[in-house]
């Protein structure tokens, strides 16, 4: 009876056994269950920015002095050289007394091409990109966003009469055959939550930079580029934001720039100011950083007929006065500035704030591009005025 | 008598049988783990589609499509600058294969620029982000990358082109199983790899909500379409529909017969402990008492059961998952079988069919337990008199049910899950008949038969009239089982013959040669020429199979061009009155295939409109013909029609008649090597292409078979184990028929002949009821799942094998209680009751 009785036992332990486990291995089963997690983000991906910085062995033309620049042909692209861009920037201002700023850019960048494919449809070794950006001052709000497109089918080029510049469905485009040394363009961007639509023209012709154009960016004089810009573009249109359209005129600053180097070994960065002084004359000036040696400066001031006058380096002062750290990047930005020259000739003294302290673009590249006010003195005259500051090289890694 | 010693005895009770106890489990477990392991399968399957469209499709919610070789590229500028929408990418894509790897690939040609608005591809590069990409570049997924490969070649069509590894794309984040057959590479090298320059497979968007579609329509030229890809996919999905439908019916057909098992195991446990019941109740326990404890039991060893079931069904998932997959590949689309099986729902689902059932089978006898006396409860005599009772009683709602599924598989409406409710409620109708018709069975075969029978056979007959109560649901379940195998069989069966007939009249030609394996390559003009001016060669038939995307609805649209002789094969089910070869090759009308035709309500003399190069145009329907080869139905087009609707002068296949006296081989061997033959070319014999195209027949049942054996193997366990189960609990009674002096060998036989009995009335049962369901089958399921009405055969070899099932698998039922009864001694039997 006993062993009867284990038999049963023995059996009943198999049973409870196999339950066990059954129950285990439905668990484990349970456990393995994993949700699904979004897939999209929209950040670009690192083949994008990868695509854009390729093939640096590639021969490029080489910026040298004595080049003389030609209107309107240098308003189209020069694909020789590895990089170029059209920069708009400007200071509106609404009707109800509302300021605006906005930055509107075409950067192209040349690549090697592949010689094994014809050089025809997509096998092409431009790639155009383009950065929106509005600021609504009294909002104190800031809107960016960016569109890329390869240089294939006309998806985006520069021609030079009439001039166009555009990258998909953002454009600057003259309707008029330009005359040899004005500009008149119309600036059309639209993003998700923002747009603009506005008349340019110019007010002088263009401003060489530099020498005559040749605008060198280190000591040794081995880096350059050449550089021409608008500094007074008087803008009339419309810019809506969310939905809302704001009638705006103001001023407008546009630099053109092509080369086949950016920086200099040791060069981090550059700090970059377009002003327009309240008496209708214009300052640009900018300093490319060197972690080792002196930062290269340069400065002009443009008078109200077009005539532009280089300041004195060895007296010029630029000297950051607050910080500002992106809470999405966690980038630091010397967002205010004290410029100081001080010789006779020119002396002045201002202090520069930016207009709205989030004026980051956190894009395939990250930099800082915001309207600034400023006040100060020249000449003992006292000024106002509004620019822009573009702020770069100040990525955290 | 406290609560817990009530359950003590219970529980001690139901110990000294653990195998009934495990018999019980098992049933539930059985059931429950086919519905999980069908439901995980079909989701998988519905999941992995959706993911693979997911990734691959990333956010874009339209698609600018072409006709048959894609879209002019300029189109993509159109949108990008002119219609200025920033969402919009172009692709150019292929179905590869990798040389010296199996299996097809996807090649995703994307502009990176672009692409990113669209899909989140995360590629990155095997030589850091600041080297240049190497030419013909390559992204791979991870586990291609793993393998360390420097180059791989891609073979797609005609062409053939080797690829550097560039790099990998992160499939890890969408868990998509097609993602592991994904290739990526830029577009420039996606064009020149295929030979299609200037040219997109098409151009993906993402427009907001609200966007003014028709704005961008009138910017679009006539030969491109905007789709919408929800629709687009819902379309695609639902092709599946009907199939998953089928499958899941199956599944619950199982369910249905481990509920009879489970009936029959807990009614089972209930008649054996009614001594213990009837002490208890004895001993002052009522009967309300004794239901919620036995209710409390049934729900533990429901709950245990369906734990089981859960596991045994996440592993037979897997299998039937790859099943599933591989079926619709050969029917729908291309998938590939996911790994990652298990979810929620299914869980969820399966363990509330799993205890419901249980508590529904348990329920009667469990009430039955609750009502009867306690004098009652000691007669085993009372016990078949309430069965016989319950038998006769179940006679009108048996009726009553087999007659309202009969009504629900009449009604003319579309609805499958309507006709599969009609179809269960017949089926269960049916099987509440069958102790009734056991009973009556017996009756008269003892009746009539008995004297010329002899002794033993009639106590086997009258033995299995008697003991009803423990075998009529086991009988049920095996009738059941066995009608389900026999009623697919014959679907099967009709089916295949029905296609078969129609092959032998659709394929009239000698040989047929295609090029489309892999990638679309096309039988040049010259190719087809060379063949036409070979000799023996008497007429040559063209024709092109692709898919419009007509609005949002994918149509299959073959565009042929034959003979009247090679028209004549068509098997037309309906068509406007006249001659039919003049309407199709003068008038611009097509022909609709029969699943077509159901699908989209078409009938001879209506239109269908149809996208074309010159915009939408609408088509007369001339006349439906049977088809097979799509369950979507196709639309036949005379190859002159096409040619003034569409720029396309596309051939995919061609088919040969061969002069009358020439060889087919000869002419078989010659085509391949003719000067401007493709580099790969499919070619078959008629008689190759009926034997190929019944393969892919019998390949799409092979899902449909496992689960019919499933569902055998789940009725066989219960019938043996029911059978066993009565005729070990009658050792006693064997033991005094020895003792009277019965021989061994006289019991053993009437044990056999009683179990083999059973198994004959279930197998009798099983044939009407059989027959019933394969014609359900046939006339309602498959014509409302696939749109195809087919010949109903009914095999007598079937039939016969049927019966034969279900008399040896009860008959093996006998044999181990026959074989300890011959180990017994008398003694101890009378003895160890």
């Amino acid at each position: 009876m006993t062993e009867v009785i284990g038999l049963k036992k023995s059996r009943l332990r198999v049973l409870a056994a196999v339950l066990i486990v059954g129950l285990l291995l439905v668990l484990i089963a349970a456990l393995m269950l994993r949700h699904l997690p979004n897939t999209r983000s929209v950040a670009a991906s690192s083949a994008l920015v990868q695509f854009l910085s390729t093939n640096t062995d590639h021969d490029y033309a080489p910026v040298t002095p004595g080049y003389r620049l030609r209107f309107p042909i240098d308003h189209a692209a020069h694909p020789e050289f590895r990089q170029e861009w059209w920069y708009f920037t400007g200071n509106l201002t609404g009707e109800d007394d509302r300021e605006f700023g906005f930055q509107l850019t075409f950067f192209r960048f040349a690549h090697g091409r592949s010689e094994q494919l014809p050089a025809a449809g997509w096998n092409n070794d431009q790639s155009w990109m383009a950065h929106f950006a509005v600021t609504d001052v009294q909002q104190n709000n800031f809107f960016a966003e960016q569109d890329f497109a390869r240089g294939a089918l006309d998806l985006a080029g520069a021609v030079a009469d009439p001039f166009s510049v555009w990258v998909n469905g953002w454009s600057a485009t003259s309707m008029l055959k330009a005359c040899r040394e004005c500009l008149n363009v119309n600036l059309v961007a639209e993003a998700d939550e923002f747009s603009i639509d506005l008349e340019l023209k110019s007010n002088t012709g263009p401003v060489l930079q530099g020498e005559q154009g040749f605008s060198v960016k280190n000591h040794q004089s081995d880096v350059a580029s050449y550089y021409y810009s608008y500094p007074d573009l008087h803008s009339t249109g419309e810019v809506v934001i969310k939905g809302q359209s704001h009638q705006v005129e103001g001023t407008t600053w546009m630099d053109r720039e092509w080369s086949s180097a950016v920086l200099a070994k040791g060069q981090s960065g550059w700090d970059w100011f377009a002003l327009h002084l309240d008496d209708g004359r214009k300052l640009m000036l900018f300093q490319v950083r060197d972690e080792v040696k002196r930062n290269f400066r340069h400065a002009v001031l443009i008078g109200t007929n077009g005539i532009s006058k280089q300041l004195s380096l060895e007296t010029l002062e630029m000297t950051p006065t607050d910080f500002w750290t992106s809470p999405d990047t966690g980038n630091r930005y010397p967002t205010e500035w004290s410029i100081r020259n001080t010789s006779e000739d020119n002396a002045m003294e201002l202090s520069i704030k930016p207009k709205v302290k989030n004026q980051e673009l956190n894009l395939s590249f990250q930099y800082y591009e915001g309207a600034v006010e400023f006040e100060g003195e020249i000449e003992g005259d006292r000024i106002t005025g509004s620019g822009y500051m573009e702020l770069t090289g100040y990525e955290r890694n | 008598m406290s609560a817990r010693l009530v359950v003590i005895a219970l529980f001690r009770e139901l110990m000294t049988h653990p195998w009934q106890l495990v018999l019980t489990l098992f049933s539930i477990a059985a059931g429950v783990s086919v519905v999980v392991g069908v439901d995980i399968a079909n989701q998988a399957a519905l999941g992995e589609f959706e993911r693979a469209n997911q990734t691959i499709d990333g956010v874009a919610t339209h698609r600018i499509v072409g006709g048959a070789i894609g879209i002019d590229e300029r189109v993509f500028q159109q949108i990008k600058v002119g219609a200025a929408i920033r969402e919009a990418a172009p692709v150019v894509t292929a179905e590869v294969v990798i040389q010296g790897k199996s299996g097809s690939y996807r090649l995703l040609g994307i502009e990176p620029l672009s692409d990113f608005r669209i899909r989140d591809l995360q590629l990155s590069n095997a030589e850091g982000p600041e080297q240049p990409i190497p030419a013909w570049p390559l992204y791979v997924p991870q586990e291609l990358y793993d393998l360390a490969e420097k180059s791989l070649v891609l073979k797609s069509g005609r062409h053939i082109q080797q690829f550097n590894i560039a790099g990998s794309f992160d499939s890890d984040r969408s868990q998509s199983a097609s993602l592991s057959r994904l290739l990526v590479t830029d577009i420039a090298w996606a064009q020149s790899f295929l030979k299609s320059g200037g040219r997109l497979s098409h151009i993906e968007l993402n427009l907001p909500e609200g966007f003014d579609q028709s704005s961008l329509r009138n910017q679009l030229p006539d030969s491109v379409r905007l789709v919408d890809i929800g629709l687009f996919n819902n379309a695609r999905s639902d092709m599946t529909r009907a199939f998953r439908i089928n499958l899941t019916a199956l599944s619950l057909l199982a369910l249905v017969i481990a509920m009879f098992l489970i009936y029959s195991t807990v009614s089972f446990q209930v008649v054996r402990r009614r001594h213990l019941f009837a002490l208890l109740r004895a001993a002052g326990v009522t009967n309300l008492e004794l239901v919620l404890i036995l209710l409390v039991e049934v729900t533990v060893l429901a709950i245990v059961g369906t734990s089981v079931g859960l596991v045994l069904g996440s592993l037979l998932a897997n299998g039937l998952s790859a099943m599933v997959v591989e079926t619709i590949n050969a029917l729908y689309y291309s998938l590939v079988a996911p790994t990652h099986t298990a979810n929620w729902s299914s869980i969820v689902k399966a363990v509330l069919l799993g205890i419901t059932a249980t508590l529904l089978a348990s329920a009667l006898p469990i009430a039955l337990a609750g009502r009867t006396t306690v004098r009652g409860l000691l007669l085993r005599s009372a016990e078949e008199k309430s069965a016989r009772q319950l038998s006769v009683r179940a006679l009108v709602p048996a009726i009553l049910l087999f007659v309202s599924g009969l009504v629900l598989l009449i009604v003319p409406v579309e609805s499958l899950v309507i006709a599969f409710i009609g179809l269960f409620m017949l089926i269960i109708g049916l099987a509440a008949l069958t102790p009734w018709v056991v009973r009556r069975l017996c009756q008269l075969a003892s009746r009539f038969g008995g004297h010329a029978l002899g002794l033993i056979p009639k106590m086997a007959l009258l033995s299995v009239g008697a003991h009803l109560s423990r075998t009529s649901i086991a009988v049920a379940a095996l009738s059941v089982a066995v009608s389900a195998t026999l009623g697919v069989g014959l679907m099967i069966d009709s089916f295949r013959n029905s296609v078969e007939d129609w092959l032998n009249g659709y394929l009239r030609s000698d040989i047929y040669l295609t090029s489309e394996s892999v990638g679309q390559e096309f039988l040049s003009p010259n190719f087809l020429q060379q063949i036409q001016n070979l000799d023996g060669v008497a007429y040559l038939s063209t024709g092109r199979r692709q898919t419009l995307s007509a609005s949002n609805v994918p149509t299959v649209l073959f565009t042929l061009q034959t003979s009247k002789n090679g028209f004549a094969g068509f098997q037309i089910k309906k068509s406007l009155e006249g001659d039919l070869w003049k309407r199709f090759h003068s008038q611009e009308q097509v022909l609709v295939s029969e699943p077509l035709s159901r699908r989209r309500d078409l009938a001879p003399g209506d239109e269908i409109t149809l996208p074309t190069d010159h915009g939408e145009i609408d088509f007369v329907v001339a006349a439906v013909y049977y088809d097979y080869s799509s369950d979507q139905g196709l639309v036949t087009m005379d190859r002159e029609t096409y040619a003034r609707y569409f720029n396309d002068e596309l051939i995919a296949s061609a088919a040969i008649k061969i002069v009358e006296g020439a060889k087919v081989s000869s002419v078989m061997e010659t085509i391949p090597n003719l000067p401007a033959a493709p580099r790969e070319l499919f070619l078959r014999s008629n008689q190759g292409l009926r034997q190929a195209s019944l393969e892919v027949f019998d390949q799409t049942f092979r899902v449909t078979e496992i689960l019919r054996w499933l569902a055998i193997i789940v009725a066989i366990v219960g019938i043996v184990s029911a059978l066993v189960a009565l005729q070990l609990e009658r050792g006693r009674e064997y033991a005094v028929l020895r003792a009277v002096g019965f021989s061994r060998i006289q019991l053993g036989v009437q044990i056999l002949l009683e179990t083999g009995m059973t198994g004959l009335c279930a197998g009798l049962m099983a044939i009407p009821m059989g027959v019933a369901l394969a014609v359900c089958l046939i006339k309602v399921i498959n014509v409302r799942s696939f749109g195809w009405s087919m010949q109903t055969v009914i095999d007598g070899n079937l039939i016969v094998q049927a019966m034969m099932l279900a008399i040896v698998a009860a008959t093996l039922a006998g044999l181990y209680p026959a074989a300890r009864l011959w180990r017994t001694e008398i003694g101890y039997g009378l003895r160890n009751d």
